[in-house]
């Protein structure tokens, strides 16, 4: 019921949006009307684009749980729009975006909505791994280009991928595949016990873990410690299931809300301070985690992502510096980063087949082909898979003087592409 | 949990009120908590600061809004008290923004404790603590001082105690202030404990209300025991099977309903 609440006041603000937008589209006619009426030329200077607009559905939660990852990544989108003047390949480049929320249902008519409703010419978003997976069939049909800005489930790169779908974000699989790596050979760490929110991203990640590292000679402790996804209560059972005296350190997969409440109960017990290594996937001490928890921060944490804040590469530092000015100092994350390049990659795209997206296969080939410096390092698609081929970046989570708690770049594992079955 | 409860209880056993707006009140309680703490890292100014503040709002909502609604029904309370629901979170959303925020627990609270051959964590106990504090004060207030009697009265039958000279109107904005800030006072409780967050109220909402339904309403005997079996029910179901832990409770819960359709220690309907 909430959520229906919900939605009417989301319909509500994106009805006051466009009235705006009305008005200011009825004064701009009224200007140039009564322009040519006093007999007046336009003299030289660039003109706006001239071809069809190019409508753009984003589809993204900005409720519920994921709502801030949703923001996040809309927010990206929008700054690089913004810095090529919102148009490419001579079209205007319009975002309408709709509520993802939480649950495939909503999800389901949130794509419905704009590629029905609004006609988009494109679909970018998807937050959670489920909604993305439920819309495949949808979009795939329809042919309809999109760009999955966030969901990790391998299948989409896999079995269910499409020659119309496209990933910007990271598979599940990528993250954790070299952590396994790095924590038998380069730690020296063999015996580590696996800690994960149970669903299917977290057991993607501990199953991709679990390969290299066993490969490399680690051996897995068990039993594994499962919470529930997401656990509202109390995480004391949970981390008394970490056998410290057993194992030299644990892998993690847990975000947000539950990554929070969990390292808090770990360090209150002393059970983080008695482990060789806690290490995990990247989202586990993302800065979201280490701002709401501060000193109870795993020091020392070893994690993979395809970014870190303390990047030090031109792209990054331009990107974080100009994120935080626009958004009234906002600290740009790894999901602000995925829309900045969501975006990048469909100008580059419309500017590569000049505004054509009617041929609807030229131009998923010309997405395909996109390749560019992003703030994460290198980015370009594999064509194996549509999913990104990016540098997995091993981070050991600090405080720095100047930017508090974070995570520094230890060792990265560049060109990281999903094996794709 | 207990706390929370026992509020909750009291106001829906008095005033026939069913108030949704419970859970938004311990959220209210975290933030504030959070709010203090950040300006003055001081946990126990929280602790006070808290349930005062939220008496006060308990008590302002009280006279403007719940006090027309009384023998209306429950239809326009429910409707009324969801609305409050999403105000709240809303205006939490919009002030703090969705992120999940946390605080550290008080200064000597953030270790561990041994005991029994087991490792806790100290704040936990202390949780444990201030809950039996509680219990044993409400308890205790409950059954021997005046106000306790005249709350039993206003429970046991309203007309009667309106005929006995007992200003109700007044009794009931307090009891009503005192059920936000008990609500207060678990928020802030439980925030170095669980994470903060919009949406921490629902959670924690639907435990209560399973909670007061199974010790029995307007009963705080019965928000004691409730607690207790919600509590272990909990815990156990999430170790032992993590995915049917919530539905391990509402088993429970409807187990003692056909036992004793009024609660455990509820009156006959």
């Amino acid at each position: 019921m909430a959520d229906e609440f919900q939605r009417y006041l989301d319909r509500r603000l994106a009805d006051r949006l466009d009235r705006r937008d009305f008005l200011q589209l009825g004064l701009t006619v009224a200007g140039a009307a009564a322009f040519v009426a006093c007999g007046g030329t336009t003299s030289g200077g660039p003109s706006g684009p001239t071809g069809p607009e190019f409508k753009l559905g984003v589809v993204l939660p900005y409720s519920g749980v994921y709502a801030e990852l949703g923001n996040s990544i809309t927010n990206g989108m929008r700054m690089y729009f913004d810095s090529v003047g919102n148009q490419a390949g001579n079209r205007k480049i319009t975002i309408i975006t709709a509520d993802e929320q939480v649950n495939l249902a909503d999800a389901v008519a949130a794509t419905k909505k704009v590629v029905e409703q609004d006609g988009v010419d494109m679909v970018a978003g998807y937050v959670s791994s489920p909604n993305a997976a439920g819309n495949r069939n949808y979009l795939d049909g329809l042919k309809m280009p999109t760009l999955i800005a966030n969901a990790g489930v391998n299948s989409l790169s896999r079995a269910a991928r499409s020659p119309f779908i496209y990933r910007t974000s990271f598979s599940n699989w990528q993250p954790a595949h070299p952590v396994g790596t790095y924590v038998a050979e380069k730690l020296g760490k063999k015996r580590i016990q696996l800690v994960y929110a149970k669903y299917g991203a977290g057991l993607e990640s501990v199953a991709s873990f679990k390969e290299t590292f066993t490969a490399s000679g680690g051996t897995i402790v068990g039993p594994d410690v499962a919470t529930p996804f997401p656990n509202n209560g109390d995480q004391t059972p949970f981390v008394q299931a970490i056998q410290t005296d057993k194992i030299d350190g644990i892998y993690s997969f847990m975000s947000g809300t539950d990554a929070v409440t969990f390292l808090k109960k770990a360090a209150e017990l002393g059970t983080l301070s008695k482990l060789g290594v806690v290490s995990g996937a990247g989202f586990f001490v993302e800065q979201d985690v280490l701002a709401a928890i501060t000193d109870a921060a795993p020091n020392g944490a070893i994690t993979g992502l395809h970014w870190a804040l303390t990047l030090t590469n031109k792209e990054n530092q331009d990107f974080i510096s100009k994120y935080s000015k626009k958004f009234s100092g906002r600290q740009a994350d790894v999901f602000a980063v995925q829309g900045f390049d969501t975006a990048r990659v469909i100008v580059d795209a419309l500017n590569a087949v000049k505004g054509n997206t009617d041929n609807k296969e030229g131009f998923m080939a010309a997405i395909a082909n996109v390749s560019f410096k992003s703030p994460r390092g290198d980015f370009k698609f594999d064509a194996n898979t549509n999913n990104v081929i990016q540098t997995i970046y091993i981070r050991k989570t600090v405080k720095d003087p100047k930017l508090g708690w974070t995570n520094q770049v230890i060792d990265q594992y560049p060109g990281v592409a999903d094996p794709g079955k | 949990m207990f706390l929370l409860a026992a509020g909750l209880s009291i106001i829906f056993g008095l005033m026939n009120v069913l108030n949704l707006a419970h859970g938004s009140f311990y959220m209210v309680g975290a933030y504030i908590a959070y709010s203090v703490v950040g300006a003055t890292n001081n946990f126990w100014l929280a602790l006070v600061v808290a349930p005062l503040l939220l008496a006060v709002i308990g008590a302002a909502l009280e006279l403007v809004f719940f006090r027309r609604l009384y023998g209306r029904g429950h239809l326009p309370q429910v409707l009324l008290t969801f609305g409050f629901t999403l105000v709240f979170v809303d205006l939490i959303r919009s002030q703090f923004g969705p992120t999940t925020r946390s605080i550290p627990p008080p200064h000597g609270l953030g270790g561990a404790v041994e005991l029994l051959g087991a490792t806790f964590s100290a704040y936990s106990l202390f949780v444990l603590a201030v809950a039996i504090v509680v219990a044993v004060l409400l308890l205790a207030g409950w059954r021997s001082l005046r106000v306790g009697a005249v709350l039993r009265a206003g429970v046991e039958d309203k007309e009667m105690a309106g005929l006995l000279g007992i200003n109700l109107p007044r009794v009931f904005t307090l009891t009503f202030a005192f059920g936000a800030g008990l609500a207060g006072l678990a928020g802030v409780i439980a925030a170095p404990e669980f994470a903060i967050y919009p949406g921490m109220d629902a959670n924690v909402l639907i435990l209560a209300l399973v909670v007061v339904v199974l010790g029995g309403l307007g009963s705080i005997e019965g928000a004691v025991l409730g607690s207790a079996l919600i509590g272990l029910g909990y815990v156990i179901g999430t170790s032992l099977f993590p995915q049917f832990a919530i539905g391990l409770i509402f088993a429970l819960m409807a187990a003692v309903l056909v036992v004793r359709p009024s609660g455990l220690l509820g009156r006959r309907i």
